[in-house]
Order: C-alpha cells, then sequence, then structure tokens
C-alpha cells in the first residue's frame, strides 16, 4: 500500500515571526522529493513543524497522512504515524547508548505490548545484528553500540548514525534533514547507497539539502526549491543542476 | 530545631548504658557544645544549609530495655542467614549474625552497650571515635545523646567477597534516637559493606534518626560501602562519617539517597597518610518535599594522596538538595590529587538544587579539580527522544537515568552495579514496593579467604596484575 503525506495551504510562525507560507506538497511513499534552497529558506522549519516541534506555531493550513490530520498529535505520536526526522544537528544523549535508544525507540514504535502491565518482546539479538548491519553498511564500527549518541561523533560520523536509526525504524516517511552536511565525498556516496537501499522505494524521502551533491547519488522524482518562506518552483531532477550550474541568485532574479 | 527534652536525659541514658562516670561528664560537656554551636561553622556554608522541615514537637526521647520481635524483619533477614550481618530496629541492636568460618577468622560484631558498661572496652571503644563534637552541632547532638550502635571489627588480611550487611528498619513513629557505630578494618583487609534503611511503614510523625559512623582503615585496608537509604518521608536523617584512612587504604562510598524528609549528611575522607585513595559517588533522587543536605569533605592530610567525590542528583515536585563538596589540601600534602564533581537535574519548577564547591589548598604542587552544574532538562533532547517515538514521560525518565549513567558506570560497586538503576527508576515512577521487595538478596558465602604475609605483594593493588 502507499501512504501519502499531505502538505496543506501551511502556514508556520517562530516568535511571533511568519517563516514558512503557504506551502503545499504531496509525498508519496515510493517517491523521493528533495527541498532545497539558500540559507535561511525556512528549510529545517519545515521539517521541524510538519514533526512537531513546540517552537513552530503552525497558524493555518494542515499536514496530513493518508487524509487524518496529524496536527493534534505529539511529537512521539506522529513518530507512530511513520514520520522520521534525521536532524541537521543531532542532539548529544550523554548517558544513552545507540542501543539503548534504538531499543526504546522499537519499543515505542513496533513492540509496544496491548497490555502495559506486560513486558515488551523484543527481539534483541536480532536488533543487535541489525544494527551491526547497518553500522557496516554506513561505514561505522561495532563499538558505535555501546557509544553514546552522537557524544564525540564526528559531523559525518552523527549524520550516518541517524540514518542507521532510519533504518532500525523503518518508517513511512522519512525527513532527512541536511544530511550531506559535514561529510567527504566518499561520505555522500555510502550514505546516499545506504539510504537507496533502506528506502527501497517503501519509505518516502524528503531530502533537505542546500547543494545538489547528495542529489547526484540519489535522483529525486521532485525538486522543490523554497525561498523565503514559499516554494517558488517545483520540478524535476534537472531543477536541481541547473541550480547547481546557476545558483540561487539567477534564480531570484528569474523569478 | 527544638527539641522537646533536656539534658536531664542524659543522667538516663548514663544510667541505661552503664557507662563509666568519665563518659557521662563527656556526655554533658557535648551538650553544652552542642547548645553554643550554631548549625553550620563552616563560614562557607553558613548561608547554605536546609534542615527547615524538621519538626521534632511530637517526637519523644525513648530508652527501651526490650526489643519486639518482628516475624516480618525475621524472616528478610532469614535470607540472608549464610552472611555476616547486623540488623538493628529502630536503632536498637536486633541481631548480629557471623558464620561460623568468619568467626574462626576473627570477625566480631557487638552491640556497643555490651562493651560500654566495662572500663577499658569502653575506653578501647572511645579511642576509635574520631568524630569530635566540636566539627560540628550534630556530631556533639550525637555524643551527648547516643545510646545504641555497634562495632565491627575485621580481622588483618581477611579478603570478604560478599558483602557484610547492615540494616536498619523502622517500625515506630515519632521517635528521637541516636546511634554511634565504630567498623575498624584491619591492614590489608578487603571488605564491601552494604547498608540498607527501611521503614516498615509510613508515619505521620517525625522522627530524628542521628548517626555517627567512625570508620578506620587499617594500612592497605580497602572498604567499599554502600548505602542503600530508603526511610520513609517523616524521618529526618542526620549522619556524620568519617573515614580515617592509614597509608595505602582505599575507600569507595556509593550512597543512594531514596527516601527520608530530610538528609543532613557529613561524610569526612581522612586520607591521613600517603598512598590513600578515597572514592565518593552519591546519587540523589528528590521528591515531593524532601531536602538533601549533603557535604563531603575530601582531606588530603598527607602527600600522594588521591581524591573523587561525584555527586548526582535529580530533584522533582518541591524537593530541594544542597551540594556541598570542599577539597582540603594540607601543607604536607604534595602531590595530592583531588576532584570534585556536583552536578544537579531539576525536573520541574518548584525543585531546588545548589552546588557549592569548594577548595582549601595549601600547598602548590597538587592537582585539584572541580566542577558544578544546575540543570533542566533539556526541550531539544526531549524533541529527539519524541521523534524516535518515546512519549515526554518517558523521555524525561530516559533523560534523567542517562543522567546518572555516566556516574553509574564508574562506580566499581559490582554488587550493586545493575541493581541502581533500577531503583532509581523505581524512585522515579514512585513505585511502591514492600520491603520484601527492596531487600537486596545477594549469593550465599562459599568460601573465606585470607592473605597469607607472602602473598600481600600480589594481590595489593599497586602489584596486581
Amino acid at each position: 500500500m502507499v501512504d501519502v503525506l499531505t502538505i496543506e495551504h501551511l502556514y508556520v510562525e517562530v516568535e511571533g515571526k511568519e517563516i514558512l507560507k503557504d506551502i503545499n506538497l504531496e509525498v508519496k511513499s515510493n517517491e523521493i522529493h528533495a527541498i532545497m534552497g539558500p540559507n535561511g529558506a525556512g528549510k529545517s522549519s519545515l521539517a521541524q513543524a510538519i514533526m512537531g516541534h513546540p517552537r513552530y506555531k503552525i497558524t493555518k493550513g494542515d499536514v496530513k497522512i493518508n487524509g487524518e490530520s496529524i496536527l493534534g498529535l505529539s511529537t512521539d505520536k506522529r513518530a507512530q504515524k511513520g514520520l522520521f526526522i534525521s536532524l541537521q544537528y543531532p542532539i548529544g544523549l550523554q548517558g544513552i547508548t545507540l542501543f539503548t535508544l534504538v531499543r526504546a525507540s522499537l519499543t515505542a514504535l513496533k513492540y509496544k505490548p496491548t497490555d502495559p502491565s506486560q513486558k515488551p518482546n523484543l527481539p534483541l539479538p536480532q536488533i543487535r545484528k541489525d544494527l551491526e548491519f547497518y553500522l557496516k553498511k554506513l561505514g561505522l564500527d561495532d563499538s558505535f553500540i555501546n557509544r553514546y549518541v552522537n557524544e564525540g561523533f564526528s559531523g559525518g560520523e552523527k549524520k550516518k548514525s541517524e540514518i542507521v536509526q532510519m533504518a532500525m525504524i523503518k518508517p513511512k516517511f522519512a525527513i532527512l534533514d541536511e544530511t550531506d552536511s559535514g561529510l567527504d565525498i566518499d561520505g555522500i556516496k555510502i550514505v546516499a547507497s545506504a539510504i537507496m537501499d533502506i528506502s527501497r522505494r517503501e519509505t518516502g524521502l524528503i531530502l533537505i539539502t542546500h547543494y545538489n551533491r547528495l542529489l547526484q547519488f540519489i535522483r529525486p522524482d521532485y525538486v522543490h526549491i523554497l525561498m523565503d518562506g514559499r516554494i517558488v518552483e517545483t520540478g524535476p531532477a534537472e531543477l536541481a543542476d541547473l541550480l547547481e550550474q546557476k545558483g540561487y541568485d539567477w534564480f531570484k532574479k528569474g523569478l | 530545631m527544638s527539641l522537646n527534652f533536656d539534658s536531664n536525659i542524659l543522667k538516663e541514658i548514663s544510667y541505661y548504658t552503664s557507662e563509666p562516670s568519665w563518659l557521662r561528664e563527656e556526655r554533658y560537656r557535648a551538650w553544652e557544645i552542642y547548645n553554643k554551636l550554631p548549625i553550620e561553622i563552616s563560614p562557607l556554608y553558613v548561608k547554605h544549609h536546609d534542615i527547615t522541615k524538621v519538626n521534632l514537637e511530637q517526637a519523644r526521647f525513648e530508652l527501651k530495655t526490650e526489643l519486639n520481635k518482628s516475624e516480618e524483619i525475621d524472616a528478610l533477614l532469614d535470607q540472608i542467614s549464610s552472611l555476616p550481618f547486623i540488623s538493628l530496629k529502630d536503632g536498637e541492636v536486633y541481631k548480629i549474625n557471623i558464620p561460623q568460618p568468619l568467626k574462626e577468622k576473627g570477625l566480631e560484631i557487638h552491640s556497643i552497650r555490651d562493651l560500654l558498661n566495662d572500663e577499658d572496652n569502653a575506653k578501647k571503644l572511645l579511642s576509635l571515635k574520631s568524630l569530635k563534637p566540636e566539627e560540628d552541632k550534630f556530631q556533639a547532638f550525637n555524643d551527648a545523646f547516643f545510646s545504641s550502635g555497634f562495632y565491627i571489627s575485621v580481622p588483618s588480611g581477611l579478603i570478604l567477597k560478599l558483602p557484610l550487611r547492615i540494616i536498619n528498619f523502622q517500625s515506630e513513629e515519632g521517635r528521637i534516637k541516636a546511634i554511634k557505630n565504630f567498623i575498624n578494618v584491619g591492614a590489608d583487609s578487603r571488605i564491601t559493606i552494604l547498608e540498607e534503611n527501611y521503614s516498615l511503614k509510613e508515619d505521620l510523625k517525625q522522627s530524628l534518626y542521628s548517626l555517627n559512623l567512625n570508620l578506620n582503615l587499617g594500612e592497605a585496608a580497602e572498604v567499599e560501602y554502600i548505602l542503600i537509604n530508603d526511610f520513609n518521608k517523616q524521618t529526618n536523617y542526620f549522619v556524620n562519617r568519617r573515614a580515617a584512612c592509614n597509608k595505602d587504604a582505599r575507600i569507595t562510598w556509593v550512597i543512594l539517597n531514596f527516601g527520608t524528609l530530610t538528609t543532613r549528611a557529613k561524610t569526612d575522607n581522612a586520607m591521613n597518610e600517603q598512598g590513600v585513595i578515597s572514592n565518593m559517588n552519591e546519587i540523589v533522587v528528590g521528591d515531593a518535599q524532601q531536602v538533601f543536605d549533603l557535604t563531603t569533605y575530601l582531606s588530603h592530610n598527607a602527600p600522594f594522596t588521591k581524591g573523587v567525590s561525584m555527586t548526582k542528583g535529580v530533584l522533582k515536585d518541591e524537593s530541594r538538595a544542597l551540594f556541598k563538596g570542599l577539597i582540603i589540601i594540607e601543607e604536607n600534602a604534595k602531590n595530592a590529587d583531588a576532584y570534585l564533581a556536583e552536578h544537579a537535574m531539576i525536573l520541574n519548577r518548584g525543585a531546588r538544587a545548589d552546588s557549592i564547591p569548594g577548595l582549601e589548598i595549601k600547598n602548590n604542587e597538587v592537582r585539584a579539580t572541580h566542577s558544578a552544574s544546575v540543570a533542566q532538562v533539556d526541550e531539544e533532547q526531549i524533541f529527539y527522544l519524541m521523534s524516535r517515538g518515546l512519549s515526554e514521560d518517558e523521555a524525561k525518565k530516559f533523560l534523567t537515568i542517562a543522567f546518572f549513567q555516566p556516574l553509574i558506570d564508574q562506580i566499581p560497586a559490582e554488587l550493586i552495579k545493575e541493581e541502581i538503576a533500577n531503583l532509581i527508576e523505581n524512585k522515579l515512577e514512585n513505585k511502591k514496593r514492600s520491603i520484601k521487595e527492596k531487600f537486596i538478596i545477594t549469593e550465599e558465602l562459599k568460601e573465606v579467604k585470607t592473605v597469607s604475609p607472602e602473598k600481600l605483594f600480589e594481590t595489593h593493588y599497586k602489584y596486581r596484575k
């Protein structure tokens, strides 16, 4: 079954300032969308607003999954509906290992016992095996399983660890916020191929990016250009190439 | 803190313990000191103390002649009959158990009342007392009013892998009790002490449990002292401890503060000779109206001593914590190495914590570092965890345990390590558990080891591989 994430006429405010205006987007779980735009255009705000970060106030419009509004849901409930976000700046979690986090996450998302007095029945050995598999796929060694999440990780390692979590959770929709930043060209290749293997056109991808680099390895079905809080253009993958050649300024003048 | 009794009670206690007259004189002296001293002597802490919740107007001082048996306690103690233990009920010695093989090795546990009635024994016992009335108001209180306690003597060279247990049960409300304990650990011994404080029921009237612990470590002795403090929330627990350490001795504390209304604790690590290592680990989980006023001293009185003190607390509701740590490095304590950390996390408005680290350094060739913080739960961390499917409450609980995790990870106490996170979680969730569920069951005593002098070099930590 194909799931659909719809964003309808969305307006978002932060501290009284309107930063997203009339955003419309439809993403199917077998599609890849890219959202590109200059710094400060509102790309990360859109990602966090969809996920329900309390800082972002939605003043108008709606976000729906399969026709049902999710705006009334807290962030964890949105995750349970199948949304995932890979943060631009993943925060350090001292004291929480990757294994502990993944275990808690899977408990909440996939193995929640119907009777709360019962213990969740997690296949822990399999989870550990899967973790090892995906860590390897992303070029991280096993020791990351027992390291505190994002503590002492390099920028690239943080982004890779986010993709490992996505692989474990297997969401319906993943918003990947500047996953390519902090990665060198080899890193981008590894991460891009891992993202493709993991999503397998079963997870709808929203790739938020500044540059075209990632999109050379993951060709999107649609490219949306976000400027000053609005989607100003939507086109095929070639739009990203054009933007790369000409730059945002040129694009702005043409509008 | 107002008391509804006066110095007349001193005479009664003295008759009750049948102690020598000089000890009675000491009590009067201590009572005078108690009345003169302010709650805090140190200028560092004059403004930082809190015993405001203590209300003893309905509490009474009582000297018991006989102790009622409790089936509940007996059933618990039956489970650890193969371990050495001493159990106290309402501050009175209830049961002492020394397995035969340990008795043969020379392990001794006595009620101090069996020693105080003899002139020589009383003298010997009091010679082990390192806590002086002049140092602290509530040490003076304890010196004036103590009527019970225990003396444990661990012979030299005894290695005990399983814990020596101390279990304090409280069954009566509205009581004032002063207990004085002595533990003397012989040279080259290695032991773990596990102390647990439980109340048999919830009370309505407040109590005062005053405790002084004089712990002496012989040369190269190693002691791991674990305390789980889970008295009910009408108990005021005033404790002073001193670990007086001789050459190359090593003291490790793991103190878990969950219960009581007010805990006022002062722990002094007196590193009196060179090579001593002391390691203090303290955890606080406070809720409701609880107050934790905790002071740790790292007293470097000799060269080449190493002291570490780490306190971490999480406070919710209207609970309050004061973390006071003081590194004292004396003039002769060249190459001393001290580290002090006090960190608190506040879970909601209304809860409060203060970290007050202090340094008194009289020698330049030393290393002393400290860190302190009071913070709230990070909203971005909560968002991150919620985006992974955890509810807000789960995320908070998760972050709280994570806050303690680095400390738990480095605690050497294998015996309790696995259990600490569970204990913290239970307290956070305010889980009501019976004492039977809380009581820690450890393995049975299988063998008793002692070190022969030839083997000392191999087992001493400096030469261990």
